[in-house]
């Protein structure tokens, strides 16, 4: 029992995954559905690895998607083109999605060296400059490319994605967050977030963990991207416009920058409440824009900004543990620390 | 062999000469003090003695080894520890974290550890914050461990600045003036903290200091600067005879400008 109460997502996970299952099997979830539910953890994917990069390492990235182009036609490239996967069978066909994925998120990463290294040296809106004009760069190059579609867009990509691999994949994003803050990788980002200078004369080797920070970040955006490009089937330059960069870092800012609960329930509401405006029809963006304002003015930090869910086990001090006691029970727990107060007294 | 050298060392920005010929050597447990008025590069020095500026001319060596060129990182490997004038904490962290951070650099574990939770991950972690905690313990910060450095109070957070230098572990710590803004009671504690850090953990220490009477209780050896010339050195007794220190703070009697 006291092994369940400590270790409660090894269990939670799997049944929300059997959960989904089933629902899909019984056709709760209809196919409209299940895209919004797969574009959101493309989206969560997205935001938590920006938040490596804005949120924990303090430097402003606005051009994220160029590292999700670049993940997207990379694998897009590999399984439709350099390998015609759609006449395998599913398990090879799998293998060279997954592989794909990887590699897409390998050079993903490669082009967030190139793009750091020189540029991680400058300080905040001179990288914000570099990494938009870097995004507008990489949508340029693809519009000229041929074998990729050039401006007409890549089309035909198999449908390889689903509900199983894209939260796989988000389980994986935050595993690996949780693991990078919780470290002295994670600390030495938070100490040149706070003050550059101090973590520098304190022997953090500031330019080589900003790297480190941003090459990480890009390489879940290839990833992100490859789990778009075979949700949607089809890729055109101007889906990864500075607009789409936008989005994501408005999905991190109101669910709350430098905490990973915030930016994956920043990223999965954001992306499914335009789709339950629906109803609203011409107001929907209107209302939408509306809420986002009501949240930066009432919590500017974000949402869930200082907050983490308590099954992600952070260890950094400082933050509210975020357990199902908050969401379910407030009045509860606040008798529960009044008594645990008195006894300790 | 000295832990920290200067040697004859000079920065210029543009027309300006802020600092000429500063040299220093400092032993283990050698408590020294830079003193000098408002402007008078004592901070540039402290800034080219920790990498964050590069002399222009001369040479510094920490541990007998030349740093020319090296950035501030490279300085706090070679076993060199500092604070600032203005505080830089890392005010979001907890007081616990903070003085974790600056553990960063001898943590053995490499990014696949760190990814996977595999290795010696978890071993380097307790280490680590063990290490925090004796070192909060001992510099009687324990109770605050939880609280944001931001929240502390002012002298608490320069006590703070302080020990997290010393979780790097350095040989020499350099403090730029750490009574600054402290009431008489305040400095007291300070003068104390100091020779903690000199007796018993046995570093070298150079403060700049503002405050006359902490730098002529504690420290042994005195450099006097003005216009980035250094123009008294000595022992506290001789330097605060010496005239020319005299002169620079408090300036000329008026009849010794009519004898000349």
């Amino acid at each position: 029992m006291k092994w369940l109460k400590n270790n409660s997502e090894k269990v939670a996970i799997p049944l929300v995954f059997v959960a989904l299952w089933l629902l899909k099997y019984f056709g709760v979830i209809n196919n409209y559905l299940l895209q919004i539910l797969m574009l959101a953890g493309v989206n969560i994917i997205m935001t938590e690895s920006l938040n490596l990069v804005n949120g924990v390492t303090g430097q402003n990235s606005i051009g994220h998607a160029g590292f999700m182009a670049v993940g997207a036609y990379i694998s897009a490239l590999f399984t439709d083109i350099i390998f015609n996967v759609s006449d395998m069978p599913l398990i090879p066909q799998t293998a060279l999605f997954l592989l794909a994925t990887i590699i897409g998120g390998i050079i993903a990463a490669v082009f967030g060296y190139l793009i750091g290294m020189p540029t991680l040296r400058l300080r905040g809106d001179y990288l914000a400059i570099v990494t938009l004009g870097f995004g507008e760069v990489i949508r340029a190059i693809i519009r000229i490319t041929p074998f990729v579609g050039a401006a007409r867009g890549m089309m035909g990509i198999p449908k390889l994605a689903n509900l199983f691999w894209i939260y796989l994949f988000v389980i994986l994003a935050l595993y690996v967050c949780r693991n990078f803050i919780d470290s002295s990788y994670g600390r030495a980002c938070m100490a040149i977030r706070d003050n550059e200078i101090a973590a520098n004369t304190l022997g953090i080797n500031v330019s080589r963990y900003k790297i480190i920070a941003f090459v990480t970040s890009a390489f879940m955006a290839g990833v992100a991207g490859s789990m778009f490009a075979h949700t949607m089937r089809y890729l055109h330059p101007d889906i990864f416009s500075y607009i789409k960069s936008t989005d994501f870092l408005v999905y991190l800012y109101a669910g709350g920058v430098g905490s990973i609960s915030g930016a994956f329930l920043g990223g999965f509401v954001l992306t499914i409440l335009p789709e339950i405006l629906r109803f609203m029809q011409e107001w929907r963006l209107v209302i939408y824009g509306a809420l986002l304002l009501i949240i930066i003015l009432f919590r500017p930090q974000g949402l869930f900004g200082g907050k983490e869910f308590s099954w992600l086990k952070l260890k950094t001090g400082g933050i509210h543990q975020m357990g199902l006691k908050d969401l379910l029970g407030r009045k509860k727990m606040i008798k529960k620390e009044a008594s645990a107060e008195e006894t300790s007294q | 062999m000295s832990v920290l050298k200067a040697d004859h060392i000079s920065i210029q920005f543009g027309g300006l000469r802020a600092v000429n010929d500063f040299s220093i050597e400092l032993n283990q447990r050698d408590l020294f003090a830079i003193i000098g008025p408002n402007g008078a590069g004592k901070t540039t020095v402290f800034n080219m003695l920790t990498g964050l500026y590069q002399p222009t001319e001369g040479t510094i060596y920490v541990n007998g080894k030349p740093m020319n060129g090296c950035a501030p990182h490279e300085f706090a490997d070679a076993g060199l520890a500092r604070t600032f004038q203005n505080i830089r904490l890392f005010g979001n962290a907890t007081v616990l974290d903070n003085v974790k951070m600056a553990h960063t650099y001898k943590t053995k574990y490499n990014f696949f550890n760190m990814l996977t939770r595999t290795g010696n991950y978890h071993s380097e972690e307790k280490r680590i914050t063990e290490e925090s905690m004796h070192l909060l313990e001992v510099f009687e910060l324990q109770d605050k461990k939880d609280f944001f450095a931001r929240n502390l109070p002012y002298g608490e957070q320069r006590k703070l600045e302080i020990v997290r230098a010393l979780a790097t572990e350095p040989q020499v710590i350099l403090l730029d003036e750490p009574a600054a803004g402290m009431n008489p009671n305040e400095i007291d504690n300070v003068i104390s903290l100091i020779r903690r850090i000199r007796d018993d953990l046995g570093k070298a220490v150079l403060i700049i200091e503002h405050h006359m009477k902490m730098v002529m209780e504690i420290a042994e050896y005195i450099k006097v600067l003005d216009f980035g010339e250094t123009i008294s050195e000595g022992k506290p007794e001789y330097v605060q005879q010496d005239p020319k220190v005299i002169e620079s703070y408090l300036g000329r009697r008026a009849n010794d400008f009519r004898s000349k």
